[in-house]
């Protein structure tokens, strides 16, 4: 009889095991949809990644490569955002740009999302929510924050210890962190092959200026700052100035010689281009952020980081007007589009015109909602979550 | 509701359903994160909760295959066997058996930078040693429990310092001689602090006497087949990692624990696994609900007010939150101190070499693993010894986990003038 | 037409913010070309301060961690101050071997009577800890003191020069420093 009443028992659990596991599995599912992208009438060639590197094919980790060609001759510059999907400044701008750019003279390629698998999964124990919204003139935009990460369901296990590509010793998680992973490995890990792909494009399309889209925590010291490689430098320096008379202000880092792996320093090594990598500030990736929420993505407000401002423990000037994800937004803007202009300096046949982006100072203004491409009312998953941003949280027991 | 109420809210709700009520302390904790969520004005999010325990599957998942490969040996003979020759080897030199008897502890937390692996692999294995020459059990527990510290922080591979190094950008390089320096003086004192006195010296015949069946005769050497396969896949998965195949440690584990099936007395598969994971629940069944603890901290703004309460420290008083909070954290992992805490104290301590700070930190937050309710480390040095109670086994620990803090902070504060030195 | 306007509100700001009328020229030391340009804390900024020399007209080299012997055929030395945050210590950069070349390298150029131009562009961004140790020890070994002002938020700068009376120009933006630059090189 006893054994009866365990089966019972054990089979109420199963049932209830099974039932938790499908409602939760069904909103880690939902991260699987991608975003769409609306690229300007100024494309003229949409690519895939594994293009560059046949080993993509297929995988989660390939993602598309938006190519402007601009009718008269110029410098190649490669746009990289969504390295780290928990950044959302590096994804959105780069989103911005392919809805807007037009190019005149060389040629751009964007990619928005780089590392492709790190959007479908969030990092555990952050509690961050998946995604967040914009509400354009029609209808919201739906954008993912994702992981810093590989999704694990794509590569895994981590090893204990990892050593990358170019012989760098890291925890065993940062095998799964694109920008730990270059030079990258045809026939490496999934991240590996994404960080080869990346190289190869570099090198085949015989890219001059390749910049990588970042954010940091408020607390960690490279933030605000343009990270470069050696070969860079002066074009750093001289964009950092004109960015500061811009008004946006951007600290120089160089790359460091022996920090090996990362896009500023591989890219450097085993390309043509001149590698740099851009740092805004996000709080919602901070240890010491409160309570998670989409506003705190949008608009950066934060007591805890108000307090560790006046306790002088960041690296960035802050106060109760937050850091919002426009003006993050507007300095990566302002930062690509100096470089972009500053080509021509270094040599005049590598000259880069750009034109229709918008401008730095009125998406500060006028928010980023006023700038991306609206928003279709046919999802419907889209408006309920408008009806929840309007109206408060869903009854008990949400995803 | 401020955080820091939405944290005693949790808090309170899980001591009163574990220690008033009884519960399990991984469903209490399951309860005390919905309950955090909902006072925090959100609705239970099954989500939330899943994303939180997956922080720690792969840690799961090694002490399951660690618990069956533990299991696998002990049926097979294995065990009985190594314990027979270090008895033959050692039995008239007590001081060098406690010292080689650390080392072998530490080995695998070494190569592998996790104390679970160690005290679950090595840790086992010399625990009859120990108590058969006269150490007791829960002596003997400790002496492990400390060993599979000491080999998670010791060189080669510590991942704390990777996992802090990776917070601030600094590449993991010129840890091995910070990391000794720290780490040896304390695994020789504990190993002899805590087995001198009370390992006996004895004389053959009762060498004999208490010595177990061997089947070294019976079997020969592929009755080690599932120890010298683990610890094969192990170093070349650490040593050459560009040319072995990634199979992770779970996968090495349940591999060797399947060439044990072949290699000596013959014993039923299924029931080992059985055993292992109905030994393995309660903790796996711990670790997933402080995964969901911690999510629900974050989520709530929990987290942050703790730590930015331990940065708002002054300056004299840093040195004593980190004494505090790292290892305190580390009730809920080690792993997440390192990388919660250990980041922003670097941070605070910018001034310093980060190489010798973190490696100070990590011998603090290692300590993590002592501290229940997870107390990985003492749990299994428990289990291993057939303790029920961890907490006795705890008691033993305090002296030696006192020094370690010593010389964490010691270090700490001295990392000015070791920068010198060293 | 761009660079016109943008010089012609140089011109006007720097008129304005008084730097040319609060400091008199003749204060400035005559430097003399050609300037090496060295860092201390191995920041970033010593490439800003190659770009402003070469945009002040003047003949300038960068040498990163220069010594002493680097030192033969230069008629000034530029300190450029500021650490390096990337890769924290591990990087390369060891503060207390980095404060020894410094030292050694502003020893030199006192025996060769090189004088020392003390550069600081990264702003309040870059202060903190180890900055301000170069800083506490450097700045008052120059012949002159040129800061971004927002770097010199709480004085440190001021204090130190009106102590040491060396002269000291506070400039708005990295960029504005080219003007006073020129100006110190410009009595040969």
């Amino acid at each position: 009889m006893k054994n009866k009443g365990y089966l019972i028992s054990a089979g109420i659990l199963l049932v209830l095991a099974f039932l938790w596991a499908g409602l939760a599995g069904r909103a880690f599912l939902k991260m699987f949809r991608e975003e769409s992208l609306r690229p300007s009438s100024g494309l003229t060639s949409k690519k895939m990644l594994s293009d560059y590197a046949s080993v993509l094919t297929n995988t989660p980790g390939d993602t598309p490569v938006f190519v402007y060609e601009g009718s008269k001759k110029g410098g190649r510059a490669l746009i990289l955002g969504g390295t780290h999907p928990n950044e959302p400044a590096g994804h959105i701008t780069a989103v911005l740009m392919l809805e807007h750019i037009k190019v005149q003279n060389g040629t751009v390629f964007i990619i928005p999302r780089a590392n492709n698998s790190g959007f479908t999964h969030s990092d555990p124990q952050e509690g961050n929510p998946q995604e967040f919204f914009l509400k354009t003139s029609t209808a919201a935009r739906r954008f993912r924050f994702g992981s810093r990460l590989t999704n694990p369901v794509h590569q895994w296990p981590d090893p204990s210890l990892y050593i990358n590509p170019s012989g760098q010793k890291l925890s065993g998680a940062e095998s799964r962190n694109l920008n730990r992973c270059y030079p990258g490995r045809e026939h490496g890990t999934l991240t590996e092959k994404i960080a080869f792909a990346i190289v190869r494009l570099i090198q085949e399309e015989k890219i001059d200026l390749a910049v990588d889209l970042h954010e940091a925590a408020l607390e960690y010291p490279v933030i605000n700052a343009i990270v470069f490689h050696e070969k860079s430098a002066e074009l750093a320096a001289i964009v950092q100035m004109e960015l500061q008379a811009e008004g946006f202000e951007f600290r120089l880092e160089v790359s460091p010689p022996n920090l090996r792996g990362l896009s500023h320093r591989e890219w450097g090594d085993f390309t043509p281009a001149f590698p740099l990598l851009l740092e805004t500030a996000n709080v919602s990736q901070g240890r010491l952020k409160g309570k998670t929420s989409q506003e705190l993505i949008l608009t950066g407000k934060d007591k805890f980081y108000l307090r560790a401002f006046e306790l002088g423990r960041l690296f960035v000037p802050y106060d109760s007007r937050g850091i919002p994800l426009k003006n993050r937004a507007a300095s990566h803007l302002a930062a690509v589009s100096t470089f972009l202009a500053n080509m021509a300096f270094f040599a005049p046949e590598k000259k880069i015109h750009v034109t229709g982006l918008p401008r730095p100072e009125d998406l500060i203004k006028n928010g980023l909602e006023t700038y991306l491409v609206p928003g279709s009312f046919s999802d419907r998953d889209q408006v309920r979550k408008i009806h929840i941003i309007l109206h408060g949280q869903m009854p008990l027991f949400s995803r | 509701m401020s955080e820091a109420a939405v944290f005693l809210v949790m808090v309170g709700v899980f001591v009163l359903l574990a220690m008033a009520f009884k519960v399990p302390i991984g469903i209490s904790l399951v309860f005390s994160s919905a309950t955090g969520m909902l006072v925090s004005g959100r609705s239970i999010s099954l989500r939330h909760l899943t994303e939180g325990s997956f922080g720690y599957f792969d840690t799961i998942l090694i002490i399951l295959t660690a618990m069956i490969f533990m299991k696998v040996i002990q049926m097979s003979g294995l065990l009985d066997t190594l314990t027979a020759f270090f008895i033959q080897v050692f039995y008239r030199k007590k001081g060098r058996l406690l010292l080689v008897v650390m080392l072998l502890i530490m080995f695998p937390g070494m190569i592998t930078g996790s104390s679970t692996t160690a005290v679950l692999s090595t840790g086992a294995l010399v625990a009859p040693v120990l108590i058969k020459l006269g150490l007791p059990r829960l002596k003997t527990a400790a002496l492990i429990a400390m060993g599979g510290i000491f080999g998670m922080v010791a060189p080669p591979v510590n991942i704390l310092v990777m996992i802090m190094g990776s917070g601030v950008d600094m590449p993991y390089v010129g840890l091995t001689v910070p990391l000794l320096v720290m780490v040896l003086p304390l695994a020789a004192g504990t190993a002899l602090w805590l087995g001198y006195k009370d390992i006996n010296i004895i004389s053959e015949t009762k060498m004999r006497h208490i010595l177990p069946p061997s089947l070294y005769q019976k079997f020969g050497l592929r009755l080690f087949l599932p120890l010298f396969l683990v610890f094969f896949l192990l170093l070349g998965e650490s040593l050459f990692p560009r040319f072995f195949p990634r199979l992770g440690i779970p996968a090495i584990f349940l591999l060797g624990s399947l060439s044990g099936i072949f290699s000596g007395k013959r014993f039923n598969f299924f029931a080992a696994t059985q055993n292992a994971v109905q030994e393995a629940m309660p903790i796996l069944c711990i670790l997933a609900g402080v995964g969901m603890f911690i999510q629900v901290m974050t989520l709530t703004g929990a987290r942050g007010w703790t730590v930015i309460s331990f940065l708002s420290l002054p300056p004299l008083w840093l040195y004593a939150g980190i004494a505090l909070s790292m290892p305190l954290f580390g009730a809920v992992s080690a792993f997440g101190s390192a990388s919660i805490l250990g980041v922003p104290f670097i941070l605070a301590m910018i001034g310093k070499n980060a190489v010798l700070t973190s490696a100070a930190l990590s011998v603090v937050a290692g300590l993590g693993d002592l501290m229940p309710p997870t107390a990985l480390a003492g749990i299994f040095a428990a289990q291993v010894v057939g303790e029920s109670n961890y907490f006795k086994v705890l008691r033993f620990c305090l002296v030696p986990a006192l020094f370690e803090l010593i010389i964490g902070i010691g270090f700490l504060v001295l990392t000015p003038y070791i920068d010198k030195v060293i | 037409m761009k660079n016109i306007i943008h010089t012609a509100l140089l011109v006007l700001f720097l008129l304005s913010s008084g730097w040319i009328s609060g400091k008199p020229a003749e204060k400035l030391p005559p430097f003399r070309q050609p300037l090496l340009i060295s860092s201390a804390g191995q920041s970033a900024e010593v490439q800003s301060a190659l770009i402003l020399a070469k945009r002040a007209g003047l003949k300038a080299s960068l040498i990163k961690s220069a010594v002493k012997k680097d030192l033969n055929g230069f008629e000034t030395l530029a300190l450029v101050a500021g650490a390096s945050m990337k890769g924290l210590g591990a990087a390369g950069l060891d503060i207390t071997d980095e404060k020894e070349r410094v030292r050694r390298l502003v020893d030199a150029a006192g025996k060769k009577e090189v004088p020392i131009l003390f550069l600081h562009l990264g702003g309040e961004a870059r202060r903190g800890t180890l900055t301000d140790d170069f800083i506490k020890e450097f700045v008052s070994c120059a012949a002159f003191v040129l800061v971004v002002k927002s770097g010199n938020k709480d004085g440190i700068f001021t204090e130190i020069c009106r102590k040491k009376n060396i002269p000291l120009v506070e400039v708005e933006r990295t960029v504005d420093a080219v003007a006073p630059l020129k100006q110190c090189f410009s009595g040969n």
